[in-house]
């Protein structure tokens, strides 16, 4: 491949292909021993098999020296398998990468760590990889140390140490090693305020004599310090320019997305009805004791639902209901009137207001979608959405959608369970 | 203009493929050589990570690799296995056993590696052949724990070697040319079919029978036609017998299994050197 003056990453029409089908990436797998023991290339990728998917489909670009290219894009968009595509952790099937000099690569925090061994052995051993003698490492060293912030802990384990911590070393042995091309995922987002600065200001310290591809969650990071950004949606190209034009279209994205998941939350809650020939001025919402208007709670607080409206005729049969949904779509409950003991009725045009009373709700954090629903019998005769619900956490671990009220006993064989 | 003054690296779909026998096992040599350190941690990790927690700790890194040889031992003291070719029955079946262990770990070792570190490749850089170099390390320490019982069943038993038994390491060389390189490619395609790991644990569960490792074979008709072709048989038989006789017996089948463990040793290696990258992240 022909690069120009001072290109150090040229990537042309890069692509990666995955499967959801283990059984089809084996498939391929077995294409290519065979043909290699034959001594043949790899066979073109002409069809897609099924479950077979492109990460990554005709991406190119090139970077100089000096400058700093920003990945954006949504989760699954392709941008870690970019990266390990370009640190060569994983082989492109289609299109080539092409690196002028000594690439480093910060992808996953623990990589290359040796998690029983000192954080001192660590740095020499990081330098083994990246091809540095134990001499020329003990040169950088002190400065290594120094950077990281770590201290006396250096002697310690690097299992002992945090993730902070770990960024920290991590960043400080690669920076050290004063790559020509260095390419940073997510990670300078763990780790303290200063310390990201300050990892910020030495890369901008090394930015004439390197490249950076820098993938990021942070618009503000990829503003402040990429020359050029790459959006990637759904493993393709979305836009490659200006980091300011790169977000704008970011941002647009998130927006349709936001819209598409919008629509999502209105299909799980249709129909929604109206028989405003019968029943008129409804209104109904979550709130607290207090009677306010609420969208979030705490898993077990109260909860309460506040209806009100006017039918024009006594129905026969009222029937109130409330059916939950999660955010996915899946039926967890539904609180209805029909358990009552006592009939519900209401007087004709006249305004009557319920009251329903969830204690302690048991809901596991995330957000739920809810209809509000009037029937006469079997007849609708209104079926609308209530604000959406955000339950939140109040401990760290949780399973499913609801936790249950619930204890352990212990016991040993000389005991018995009362 | 061509940025070709320092170093260029290229990464296509048949990167690899186009480099030689010669230039793949050059790189993997390489490699192994990049990682040493990191082997050495590796080995030391595994090693205590193989007693950690128990109440007697690395006393049974010593003791488990000897109950096999410990069982036959007792076998032959209870006469059921009587002394073979002027050797006592224990010293032959120790030492039969010990060469077995080590060329059946060596076929078994890079399958197991290639299956448990194979996604762990992906992330950190430290490729499998440095995985698979340290979990030989492990074997090899096993072997060299079974090898000071075998002395000790030699000593007791009084059936002492040759002088010839020198050359045991290079009369054994081949066969571990030959049963890692089965092993890389046996690696390799254990990812493809994951059955193969198990059909090979059933095929050296029976091999030890047929191999001339516990009893010798001249006697037992197309069984010892059969060894003749059995790498196993041919090369345990000729370690044999350089050490207790002071001569390759068969020394034609010898030859022509290391012929064999050559040019499998070198085809294996260039293979797991261009699949090495194509398995990676494949459970």
């Amino acid at each position: 491949m022909l690069m120009q003056a001072d290109t150090l990453l040229e990537v042309k029409r890069l692509s990666k292909l995955y499967s959801r089908a283990p059984g089809t990436t084996r498939q391929r797998l077995a294409v290519t021993f065979g043909r290699m023991l034959l001594g043949w290339t790899p066979k073109p990728l002409n069809d897609l098999h099924k479950g077979e998917f492109w990460s990554l489909k005709d991406v190119s670009f090139s970077l100089k020296r000096g400058e700093a290219l920003g990945v954006i894009g949504f989760n699954g968009a392709g941008k870690t398998t970019l990266l390990r595509l370009l640190a060569g952790q994983l082989l492109p099937d289609e299109g080539e990468v092409c690196i002028l000099g000594k690439a480093a690569a910060m992808i996953d925090l623990t990589a290359g760590f040796q998690m029983t061994t000192s954080g001192e052995r660590n740095i020499f051993l990081r330098g083994a990889m990246l091809g540095r003698s134990n001499e020329e490492m003990a040169v950088t060293y002190d400065e290594i140390v120094d950077f990281a912030e770590i201290g006396d802990a250096i002697e310690a384990p690097v299992s002992t140490y945090s993730s902070g911590m770990l960024m920290r070393l991590a960043f400080s042995i690669m920076v050290a090693m004063k790559p020509d091309v260095l390419f940073i995922d997510e990670i300078l987002s763990v780790g303290d305020f200063r310390f990201r600065q300050k990892c910020l200001s030495r890369i901008r310290e090394m930015r004439d004599q390197a490249a950076f591809v820098l993938v990021s969650h942070s618009m503000s990071n990829i503003k402040l310090f990429c020359d050029r950004a790459i959006v990637l949606h759904e493993g393709r190209l979305a836009f490659e320019g200006e980091p300011k034009e790169a977000i704008r279209i970011y941002e647009e994205m998130k927006f349709t997305q936001a819209v598409t998941q919008e629509a999502k939350r209105a299909e799980i809650l249709k129909p929604q009805f109206h028989n405003e020939k019968v029943v008129e001025q409804v209104e109904h919402y979550w709130c607290n004791a207090g009677g306010q208007p609420i969208s979030e709670i705490r898993s077990g607080e109260t909860l309460y639902l506040k209806a009100s409206f006017k039918t024009s005729h006594r129905p026969r049969n009222l029937i109130l209901g409330v059916p939950v949904w999660t955010e996915e779509g899946g039926y967890v409950t539904g609180f209805s009137t029909e358990n009552q003991e006592e009939g519900m009725t209401v007087t004709p045009e006249e305004r009557t207001t319920f009251l329903l009373k969830i204690p302690n709700i048991i809901f596991n954090p995330g957000v739920y979608l809810s209809n509000f629903v009037i029937t006469d019998g079997p007849e609708f005769l209104y079926r609308g959405s209530n604000t959406t619900l955000t339950v939140l956490s109040v401990r760290d671990r949780f399973w499913g959608v609801v936790m249950l009220p619930h204890s352990w006993r212990i016991s040993t064989e000389s005991e018995e369970l009362s | 203009m061509l940025n070709d003054e320092k170093q260029h690296r290229i990464l296509r779909p048949d990167s690899r493929m186009t480099e030689g026998s010669i230039e793949a096992m050059r790189n993997l040599i390489g490699e192994i050589w990049t990682f040493r350190s990191h082997i050495k941690i590796v080995f030391k990790e595994q090693f205590r990570a193989s007693y950690s927690g128990t109440g007697l700790g690395i006393f049974w890194s010593y003791v488990l690799p000897l109950v096999p040889l410990t069982v036959y031992w007792a076998l032959s003291k209870l006469r059921v296995f009587p002394n073979f070719e002027g050797v006592d029955g224990a010293t032959f079946l120790t030492f039969g056993v010990t060469l077995w262990f080590l060329l059946a770990g060596c076929v078994q070792m890079p399958i197991q590696v290639v299956q448990s570190r194979n996604k762990e490749a992906m992330k950190t850089a430290f490729p499998l052949s440095a995985s698979i170099v340290s979990g030989f390390a492990q074997l090899l320490f096993d072997t060299l724990v079974r090898c000071v019982l075998v002395s000790v069943v030699v000593a007791t038993t009084q059936s002492w070697p040759t002088w010839q038994g020198l050359m045991l390491p290079v009369a054994l060389f081949p066969a571990l040319l030959l049963f890692i390189g089965v092993g890389l490619l046996l690696g390799i395609l254990n990812v493809i079919y994951n059955d193969v790991s198990r059909v090979v644990t059933i095929l050296l569960q029976y091999g030890i029978f047929v191999s001339g490792v516990i009893f010798p074979l001249y006697d037992t008709g197309l069984l010892s036609t059969l060894n003749l072709f059995n790498p196993f048989a041919v090369f345990i038989d000729a370690c044999r017998a350089i050490v207790f006789h002071g001569a390759i017996e068969n020394f034609s089948a010898y030859l022509a299994m290391t012929g064999l463990a050559l040019i499998m040793f070198i085809l294996a290696c260039r293979a797991f050197f261009i699949m090495e990258y194509r398995i990676r992240g494949i459970t």
